[in-house]
């Protein structure tokens, strides 16, 4: 069974663009969801759509079975979400902000008072339970938001960017108890811009960009599409310009990304590796250019990334 | 426990800490003793209804009647931080309409109009001599929840409205300054009242309930207390429909 169906979705704030344009995607119950995309894709409007926060403007959704446009109430019964947005009660302490958070779900007391111990433990908030929210780090706040949201037994979590600010050691952790909930049956609708975490966490990704899906599959599926590209990284110490019209009138289907900083390297994607080697080869040889940062990497989700939604450099492109 | 006390619960947990309920108590007591008894100095008795009482048995009733003020602009003040903060957005998400929201929010503003109310009675006791009835008595509790309903929808109303802290409170202190000063509180409205601001009491709601609650403690009901009771009742009707409007149009802070 499906968890979350959607088909055709669109949302527009202005009654002109559309956030979402056309948006059809479908989780499978157990399933770590990943949802990226850039700054602006249209990842939070989807949660928002999904979550029963705001009403879509044209499609369906259905949620758990019930349609979005009709059963807020019934969805948002079982569902639990962590906004981007940082939200937390700041006069009360960590343990009183879960606590209150508990009482709004209705959980019984003594429930509840094992829950939260469970909670600070796993989220490490132990030592800081009785610390006032407005006096705690930004990396243990959004742990307190995520530490709450567990706080319910919801059937569907939606997760938005919920590790920013945290270290990495904290973020490999929420993202391991990310994983055990998915075993235990609970379904996870991950959004992230975060491409590491997204490899390391999900089962399946969609890719979105300007309000559009431009891919759903695995992440290995994924990778394989791409697996005969190879990215090469390159830097000179002098002068880069002139080996990219060089690459690019002499190999086909190449793609070269300019970075945004002289600091940074070239990323050149090609399906040619010898070839565009040679020509590197050569051009340095011919004109006694040396090499600042030289690397050839396998696709990684983030080239495929990359690739599908233009990248940051988009009108840099080459 | 019911969804909307559950909210009123969250509302009162994490806004009613002692700094606040100090401030909140501290303001109107300061108001009750130090102006009750200097301008009684100055205004030994007055006559109300035609009755011979101290200036500070006048002003009594009309510090109570305050309360609403205080229970009302807490109300914006909240759901104006609800949204600041994120909560409200968080609360959305969960199994909350946006309705049981604003009655929760409305209840816990009552139970702290009450809780002040009942704060003042027992502080001006000593000072003034009270007669009420139980009829009275009921009259004060209608007459505190309309009143808190009707300022509690324009707070709210406000809070939903405007988007920066500083307008917020440059507004709200400007209303809670013209609303308490040009009614009943502090002096009779009467004959020599300058024309202009007597309009501004006779529109002004606090002028009502307080009127109510002054009849009440100084158990001196009449007709004209129908007439309070009547206009507040519709007032909270005109009041809550805008703050409902109002509500309605928050738009959740993130956009994409």
């Amino acid at each position: 069974m499906n968890v979350i169906d959607t088909k055709d979705l669109k949302v527009s704030y202005d009654k002109k663009n559309y956030a979402l344009n056309g948006i059809s995607i479908n989780v499978k119950k157990g399933e770590i969801f990943g949802f990226l995309g850039p700054n602006g894709a249209g990842k939070t409007t989807t949660i928002r759509v999904l979550t029963t926060l705001i009403k879509p403007t044209e499609g369906e959704a259905y949620v758990l079975g019930y349609d979005v446009k009709k059963n807020g109430v019934e969805i948002r019964q079982r569902i639990g979400v962590v906004l981007q947005q940082p939200s937390y009660e700041w006069s009360l302490s960590v343990e009183k902000n879960i606590y209150v958070y508990g009482v709004l779900w209705g959980i019984d007391k003594k429930i509840l008072l094992k829950r939260i111990d469970q909670l600070l433990r796993d989220f490490d908030l132990l030592d800081i339970r009785k610390k006032y929210a407005a006096d705690i780090s930004i990396g243990q706040r959004r742990r307190l938001q995520l530490a709450r949201e567990l706080v319910h037994d919801a059937d569907l979590l939606f997760v938005d960017e919920p590790t920013i600010g945290l270290d990495p050691i904290i973020k490999r952790k929420v993202l391991d108890y990310f994983k055990s909930l998915a075993k235990d049956g609970k379904t996870i609708f991950f959004t992230t811009h975060n491409l590491e975490e997204a490899d390391y966490i999900c089962d399946r990704v969609a890719i979105i960009n300007n309000g559009r899906i431009h891919v759903v599959d695995t992440v290995e599926n994924l990778k394989r599409r791409y697996e005969k590209e190879r990215t090469v990284e390159i830097l000179f110490n002098d002068g880069n310009e002139s080996i990219i019209n060089k690459l690019k009138d002499n190999i086909k289907n190449i793609k070269i990304y300019v970075p945004e900083t002289k600091d940074e390297p070239y990323r050149i994607v090609t399906e040619n590796l010898p070839e565009t080697l040679e020509i590197i080869n050569d051009f340095i040889k011919n004109n006694g250019y040396s090499l600042q940062w030289f690397n050839i990497k396998k696709t990684e989700l983030e080239e495929v990334f990359l690739d599908i939604v233009g990248g940051k450099t988009n009108e840099q492109n080459i | 426990m019911n969804k909307i006390f559950r909210l009123t619960y969250r509302i009162l947990v994490s806004s009613m800490d002692l700094n606040t309920i100090g401030f909140f108590i501290m303001m109107p007591v300061g108001y009750l003793i130090i102006m009750g008894l200097m301008m009684g100095s100055i205004v030994p008795y007055m006559y109300y209804n035609g009755l011979k009482i101290s200036y500070i048995t006048f002003i009594a009733p009309g510090i109570v009647a305050d309360q609403i003020l205080i229970g009302g602009s807490l109300a914006g003040w909240i759901l104006w931080q609800d949204k600041r903060i994120g909560m409200l957005e968080q609360i959305f998400s969960m199994p909350y309409t946006r309705f049981d929201y604003l009655i929760g929010n409305l209840i816990s503003m009552i139970i702290v109009t009450f809780g002040g109310a009942m704060v003042m009675t027992f502080v001006a006791i000593p000072f003034i001599s009270l007669e009420i009835s139980i009829f009275g008595l009921f009259l004060v509790v209608v007459f505190l929840v309309l009143g808190t309903f009707i300022f509690g929808s324009i707070m709210l109303a406000l809070g939903a409205i405007v988007k920066s802290n500083q307008i917020f409170n440059l507004v709200s202190n400007i209303v809670f300054f013209i609303v308490t000063f040009a009614s009943s509180v502090f002096y009779p409205l009467t004959s020599d009242t300058p024309i202009l601001l007597k309009i501004v009491a006779e529109v002004n709601p606090l002028t009502y309930v307080v009127d109510g609650i002054r009849s009440a403690y100084l158990n001196q009901i009449g007709v004209n207390d129908l007439f309070d009771f009547i206009i507040l009742l519709v007032l909270s009707f005109v009041f809550m429909t805008i703050a409902t409007i109002a509500y309605r149009k928050i738009k959740l802070s993130a956009t994409v």
